[in-house]
């Protein structure tokens, strides 16, 4: 079949050209569709849904908000399982579905279980679900500060809350419309609020209570519509405004009347625009400022949305009142620009190296361009493949791609026409004519072609393994495998049409039968150690077998690395402050840390979330920070060459410098992953599932210590759940009975008094303010001012009521409003309370974490599944889960372990196949441990650890070892059957003409990764260890396959010898 | 301390580690240098025996056994890290743990600390108590004008708010009985303050027809809650604080009443208040401060030093002869409190130099240990 294709394509050899090109086109068209990312999206298929309750305690929030919405949720279809957390004033509840599952399709059934939950939950509860969008959504920060001394048009300074003010209404309504932005998140700065601040004891004189206030609020506040009366005519739409406008209007609001006399707020309260009470701040640069995020919706193009948020701030900043400004501080653009800059760098030396080896070893410039063009080509039919199956272009997906590797197939059928075409050249003595070129070049590509595609076969069976792949691993490297297999797949396709067409089309003239000088010194090294290694046969393979099993025992001495981090360019730094810091503190602390991060050189500069934003995309408390630093161009460092492992730290030892806060590094877009995807990110997870958070942690505390003890037991931690202060009211039941007062009453003053109530709404044209109750600060911020709370008393009955009313009377205090601290009623006690309520699966969890060093997994896990049993009881009702990252190692060190032997049966089957003989399949597939062994030495040598991308390079490598030594032993094999040559001279002959072939596949594949292996641009770290291994393994792989697989074909089949010397 | 946050932070599980993928990746590469290497022959079989089984076995039963036997001192320390000592986990019964309660500092982490140290000293209390009040006239110079006998009212002399003299006639009435005239004096200096006759009216021997009262003192009654009882003696000073113009004045507590009020559950109080310029209006609320005693106390430190730690009152307390900055969380007793200064019966002895500002940045050194960021 192959044979007509080949046939077909020379024929055709112009219709094959305009096929290429219409490859290139279609690659060139998808290239511009195919979303672009710095890195791979890790994220799991969730719906998040956050639910604002403003004033609740972690357990109120468990109970009211959190549980209903769990239990709604239970049977989804497609459903892996749920996780929530309730905090102060936040229920946040994630669930996340079976990978595959459509995202809209989820957030739908989501959504109609939401509603179904919504009667159960207390009134003044907003359920939202969270942005549509990934871990790679956050594409673009900016913060919206004043100058200082910047004035608003009234002449009073710019305030947080005016800044807040001009971007909820202004800035975000207009980014909110750009294409492909879900959701404008900020944080920082004070929403604005009309407070209305009452003096409780002027309400008790008129007789008043703060509900009564509270009333009066929201029925002097509304428009209506009343339809409309024809007049001459005329239709009249009648309407009556009766909303409150400003502070004016809320003052004359009338609560009552007192002996005709109306009272009104102004008599009671005061009003003034307030501070909310919020639960989160931003900093820039050391000093405090509304920081908002632009979150993409799943699937779009980052670098086109970021481009367009940047173009629609620009139009806004034109607006912007004098004195404020706009300033972009995070752009993912950059980032994804390196990435393409990286992936173009690649491409571009990568050809450029390419096609100087081809042209000297092959002599012919036309010929090093057809193979040279395979590599934009293949590339660009591997952006279709990866436009079909949605596989975003990343560092990961391209950043692995090995050019050289690709194209060897179509270098082996290029140099086996030149070659070919040059001997008929010289046996004719002539150029050649038409037909006979044709002929030429079909019979050239059939004599190699059959190797040259299993070799591509055996490549991508290697691949197989890492397909199989789930979870985080697989999200990041499937799409790797897949592009690379399709990249495959096109050359492919291409070596049998493509390049047969364009040698027939284009290598016209003269070919050179004369070897240049490079190749030429190549045989003449490589013919005296042949001839020694087939002389000195043992002494080869004992070298080589000692070889092989010195770098077997360097593998285990070798470090390992779960993925080489990719260097985002920018550092995030996430301050921990102990559970129950304040705001206000962390505020403090947070920018005491940036301005000491501004005294690094390489830092441009830094800002910070603190708390919970607006869209609790990332529900932390006011004691967590999210900080970013940015990082100056390399060039501009005081020294550009310095590592960034060095600068990260420094980084650390400087914020260090600021006491009260634990560090924890790493990058913006690693931090948001990590945020999302929160699962146990330790080797083992114990999770104990129970009712009683106290003896949850009891039993906690107790796992923790049992598995301490454990040999090989690392960093063993209890989740944190507790430590956050609180204040408890407990209401003394009797007291308030005898006073007449309900529990209500009581509570309903505490809320107003301390959180204070939303009243209502106050419009300012399109903008809208609540409108709150609260009493003023004096009387609500300390807990002295909190046990004098003045609780208003009911009216009293009438026998009392008279006696009140004299004019004079002994006891005057009688007159005085009558009221009673809420320290009368109440006690009032301070200690700490659980600080997050985390569920999961609809059940309250809490995880102790461990890692495991230096022994194996599985048999930690065995023996502390043993112990825990034997020693911790669990009371009825407790149970314990066994999770974290060793349930996914078991699961894939079991996938792996059928699916690695699999692949290599499967090679040896395709080795078979291809060469019809046990014994050659065996000989080629030596082939595979004598190139780790180059791949093993490199990575030791060059001192890096071992790492899936040093995987992809060994794989990589085992391809082009099988296809090297597929590619001599089948022309040894043809010159021995069909030229009926003898054993010992169709191996010598063989390896000679093979030379050629070999060592432009092994130095293309090879020096086309220098650059890589060298480079310190973005991406640089996943393909150091590709680039070495590779470089290093197709050094030995060479080395073995020109001196090691003759001696080992020879030894294998002595037989023949003995036949074919009679 | 920055060494062992070091550790610390390179330990934490948030950024992926050397971990799964390596650990996988490792045996997959073990696995074809060792296949390969045996590859010529029974590969197969080699396969097999190269791969380790790691099973965890599954078996762990829930719910079995009812008590839980807590010792929870001691499960404190299983890991021997002393961050992880001493707060988090609920227990009690480790107050004299010096360890784990510690905080040093370099001399850049002191300085960016900001801390505030005083000395612990004896120091003179000065507890205030806030109360609420109503001013009222002094009712001991407040005087009924009441007619001796019954009759018709025939001339009012002085109208409502005039100031009158001791002796000064005040209303003439025409006697029922004589029917002869007579007058009715003030028995007091002071202001006509209430006015309830007319010209003409007949008046009997119970009606009050004016009310004179001397303004030049008031009283001033408090209402006081059950929770001050105690703390409130007479001859208390007391600073009280127009709600008109927040002017002070001083005076002293006069009556505590025996009774008590019962829809209330409050007592009075109350203090006679001299009034020269009558700006202290009967009928108006007042806010005071009661003044209840200097109390000589032997160790106090300020209020802002005393931070809570697993709900107990602690002290940082300034640990010498380190070459470090190195401050001790103490556990104290804590005695009365006047808002600024508290008394301490227990933890800190006198001399001894504490951290009077700032002291969060303290408690938050010790507690960062456990503060995580998990979901």
């Amino acid at each position: 079949m192959i044979k007509h294709i080949i046939s077909f394509a020379v024929t055709q050899r112009v219709l094959m050209v305009f096929m290429a090109l219409g490859i290139a086109l279609l690659g060139i068209y998808n290239f511009i569709r195919l979303p672009i990312d710095a890195v791979p999206d890790i994220t799991n298929v969730q719906v998040q849904i956050n639910s604002n309750a403003p004033g609740y305690a972690p357990l109120e929030v468990e109970q009211r908000i959190t549980f209903p919405i769990e239990t709604a949720l239970g049977g989804l279809p497609g459903l892996d399982y749920t996780r929530s957390l309730s905090r102060y004033g936040l229920s946040q509840v994630t669930v996340v579905f079976k990978d595959g599952t459509d995202i809209y399709f989820a957030r739908q059934l989501v959504n109609e279980r939401i509603q179904q939950a919504r009667g159960n939950l207390p009134s003044g509860i907003d359920v939202e679900m969270g942005p549509v969008s990934t871990g790679l959504g956050e594409i673009y920060y900016y913060t919206v500060e004043s100058v200082p001394g910047a004035t608003n048009p009234d002449g009073s300074l710019v305030t947080p809350t005016d800044l807040r003010t001009l971007h909820d209404w202004v800035v975000k309504p207009q980014l909110r419309n750009v294409q492909g932005v879900v959701e404008i998140n900020a944080i920082g700065g004070y929403n604005k609020q009309f407070h209305i601040l009452p003096d409780p004891s002027k309400l008790a004189a008129f007789n008043l209570s703060l509900k009564d206030l509270m009333q009066a609020v929201s029925s002097n506040n509304s428009n209506v519509g009343a339809g409309y009366i024809e007049r001459n005519g005329e239709q009249y739409l009648v309407r009556s405004p009766g909303q409150v406008g400003s502070i004016e209007d809320l003052l004359n609001i009338a609560i009552g009347s007192h002996s005709g006399t109306p009272i009104q707020i102004r008599d009671v309260a005061k009003v003034e625009i307030g501070n909310e009470l919020r639960t989160g701040a931003g900093t820039y640069n050391g000093r405090e400022v509304v920081l908002a995020t632009a979150v993409m919706l799943l699937g779009e193009n980052s670098r086109a949305v970021s481009g367009r948020v940047a173009a629609k701030l620009a139009d806004i900043r034109k607006s912007l009142p004098k004195g404020i400004i706009i300033r972009a501080v995070y752009d993912r653009t950059v980032l994804v620009n390196k990435t393409i800059k990286t992936v173009e760098t690649n491409l571009m030396e990568g050809a450029i190296l390419v096609i100087v080896i081809l042209f000297l070893f092959l002599g012919n410039f036309r010929a090093a361009l057809i193979a040279a063009m395979m590599i934009p080509l293949s590339m660009l039919f591997a952006i279709t493949g990866m436009q079909h199956y949605k596989i975003s272009a990343n560092l990961m997906s391209l950043g692995a791609i090995d050019f050289g590797i690709i194209i060897d197939g179509a270098i082996i059928v290029v140099e086996n026409c030149l070659r070919l075409l040059a001997e008929e050249q010289h046996k004719k003595g002539r150029l050649l004519e038409l037909k006979e070129r044709f002929e030429a070049v079909k019979q050239a590509t059939k004599e190699v072609i059959v190797p040259s595609l299993f070799g591509s076969f055996i490549i991508m069976v290697v691949y197989l393994p890492i397909l199989t792949l789930t979870g985080v691993e697989g999200k990041m490297f499937t799409p790797m495998a897949l592009t690379v297999v399709i990249a495959l797949i096109g050359a492919m396709i291409l070596s049998v049409t493509f390049v047969p067409a364009a040698v027939a089309l284009l290598i016209t003239g003269k070919v050179a039968e004369k070897e240049n000088l490079f190749v030429r010194f190549a045989r003449f090294t490589y013919r005296p150690a042949l001839k020694y290694a087939l002389n000195n046969a043992p002494v080869v393979l004992v070298a080589t077998f000692m070889l092989v099993f010195l770098s077997g025992l360097l593998v285990t001495k070798l470090g390992t690395e779960f993925v080489p981090q990719l260097d985002e360019g920018d550092v995030a730094i996430q301050a921990l402050r102990g559970p129950g810091t304040s705001l206000t503190e962390s505020i403090k602390m947070q920018v005491a840390l940036e301005k000491r991060l501004q005294k690094i050189p390489e830092v441009k500069e830094s800002f910070a979330r603190i708390g919970t934003s607006e869209v609790a995309t990332d529900p932390m408390p006011p004691s967590i920070s999210d900080g970013y630093v940015m990082l100056k161009p390399r060039k501009e460092w005081p020294d550009p060459k310095k590592p960034k492992e060095q600068l990260v730290k420094e980084i650390q030892k400087a914020a260090l410098e600021i006491p009260g806060s634990n560090y924890e590094i790493s990058q913006p877009i690693q931090l948001r992953f990590n945020e999302l995807i929160a699962g146990v990110r330790a080797d083992i997870g114990v999770k104990i599932f129970g009712d009683d958070l106290p003896k949850l942690l009891v039993l906690a505390n107790k796992v923790a210590k049992e598995l301490g003890e454990v040999p090989g037991a690392a960093d063993v931690r209890v989740e944190r759940v507790s430590g956050l202060p609180f204040l408890t009211i407990k209401l003394d039941r009797p007291r308030l009975a005898r006073l007449g007062l309900s529990v209500d009453d009581v509570q309903n003053n505490i809320q107003i008094a301390v959180g204070g109530k939303q009243a209502g709404v106050l419009f300012e044209g399109d903008r809208r303010f609540d409108i709150v109750v609260r009493l003023p600060e004096d009387l609500r911020t300390d807990m002295e001012a909190i046990k004098r709370l003045p609780i208003p008393l009911p009216p009293l009955m009438d026998a009392q009521d008279k006696s009140a009313n004299a004019f004079l009377l002994a006891s005057s205090t009688t007159k005085m409003p009558r009221m009673i601290p809420l320290g009368d009623v109440a006690t009032i006690t301070m200690a700490p309370g659980p600080n997050q309520i985390s569920r999961e699966n609809s059940k309250r969890r809490i995880v102790v974490s461990a890692n495991v060093r230096e022994r194996d997994l599985g048999g930690f896990v065995t023996e502390a599944q043993a112990i825990i049993d034997q020693k911790v009881k669990l009371p009825p009702g407790y149970w314990i889960a066994w999770g974290g990252q060793f349930e996914q190692l078991i699961s894939a060190t079991k996938t792996l372990s059928i699916v690695v032997p699999v692949a290599l049966t499967l090679i040896f089957f395709l080795l078979f196949t291809s060469l019809g003989s046990m014994k050659d399949a065996a000989i080629v597939f030596t082939g595979v441990p004598l190139a780790l062994t180059g791949g093993v030495f490199a990575l030791a040598l060059r001192d890096i650890p071992l790492s899936i991308s040093a995987g992809v390079g060994f794989i990589a490598l085992s391809g082009v070892a099988v296809l090297n030594g597929l590619v001599i032993i089948s022309f040894i094999n043809s010159l021995i059957e069909e030229k009926k040559m003898a054993l010992d001279a169709a191996i010598f002959e063989g390896a000679m003409i093979r030379l050629r072939p070999v060592l432009m596949t092994a130095l293309v594949a090879s020096l086309g990764f220098v650059p890589m292996a060298i480079a310190t641009g973005a991406g640089a770290e996943v393909q150091r260890p590709l680039a070495t291994v590779v470089i290093g393994g197709i050094v030995s792989s060479t080395l073995l396959t020109l001196l090691v697989l003759p001696v080992l074909y020879r030894l294998v089949h002595w037989k023949k010898a003995i036949i074919s010397t009679p | 301390m920055s060494d062992e946050n070091q550790n610390n932070i390179e330990n934490r599980p948030v950024t992926p580690k050397p971990g799964l993928l390596g650990k996988i990746f490792k045996r997959f590469m073990q696995l074809i240098v060792v296949i390969a290497i045996l590859g010529g022959g029974g590969m197969a079989a080699m396969m097999i025996n190269a791969v380790e089984p790691a099973k965890p076995t599954g078996g762990h039963d829930h719910g079995g056994g009812g008590e839980d036997d807590h010792k929870e001192g001691e499960d404190e320390h299983a890991h021997g890290k002393k961050k992880d000592d001493g707060h988090g986990h609920g227990g009690g019964g480790h107050d004299e743990e010096a360890e784990g309660r510690e905080v040093t500092f370099n001399t850049v982490t002191f300085k960016n600390a900001g801390l505030k140290i005083e000395t612990a000293k004896e120091e003179i209390l000065r507890p205030k108590l806030s109360l609420n009040g109503i001013i009222t006239p002094n009712e001991e110079q407040v005087v009924q004008v009441i007619p001796r006998f019954p009759g018709v009212v025939r001339q009012i002399h002085k109208r409502l708010g005039n100031r009158v003299r001791r002796g000064e006639i005040l209303v003439t009435i025409e006697s029922d009985e004589s029917l002869k005239t007579y007058t009715v004096r003030s028995a007091i200096n002071g202001t006509v303050i209430a006015r309830k006759v007319g010209l003409g009216e007949h008046v009997n021997r119970d009606s009050k027809m004016m009310v004179v009262a001397d303004l030049g003192s008031v009283w001033v009654d408090f209402r006081v809650y059950l929770r001050d009882f105690n703390k409130l003696k007479i001859n208390q000073n007391v600073e009280i604080s127009s709600l008109v113009d927040n002017t002070v004045t001083k005076a002293k507590i006069a009556y505590i009443s025996p009774i008590g009020m019962s829809d209330t559950q409050s007592m009075m109080a109350r203090a006679i208040v001299p009034n020269p310029h009558g700006a202290l209006r009967p009928g108006l609320f007042v806010k005071a401060k009661a003044l209840l005693g200097d109390q000589p106390a032997f160790v106090t430190v300020r209020e802002k030093a005393i931070q809570y730690i697993e709900g107990k009152p602690v002290v940082f307390v300034e640990e010498t002869g380190g070459k470090k900055p190195k401050f001790v969380a103490k556990d104290v007793e804590l005695g009365p409190s006047d808002g600024v200064y508290r008394e301490i019966y227990f933890g800190v002895i006198p001399g001894q130099r504490y951290v009077s500002g700032n002291s969060f940045v303290l408690k938050a050194e010790l507690s960062k240990g456990n503060a995580a960021h998990s979901h």
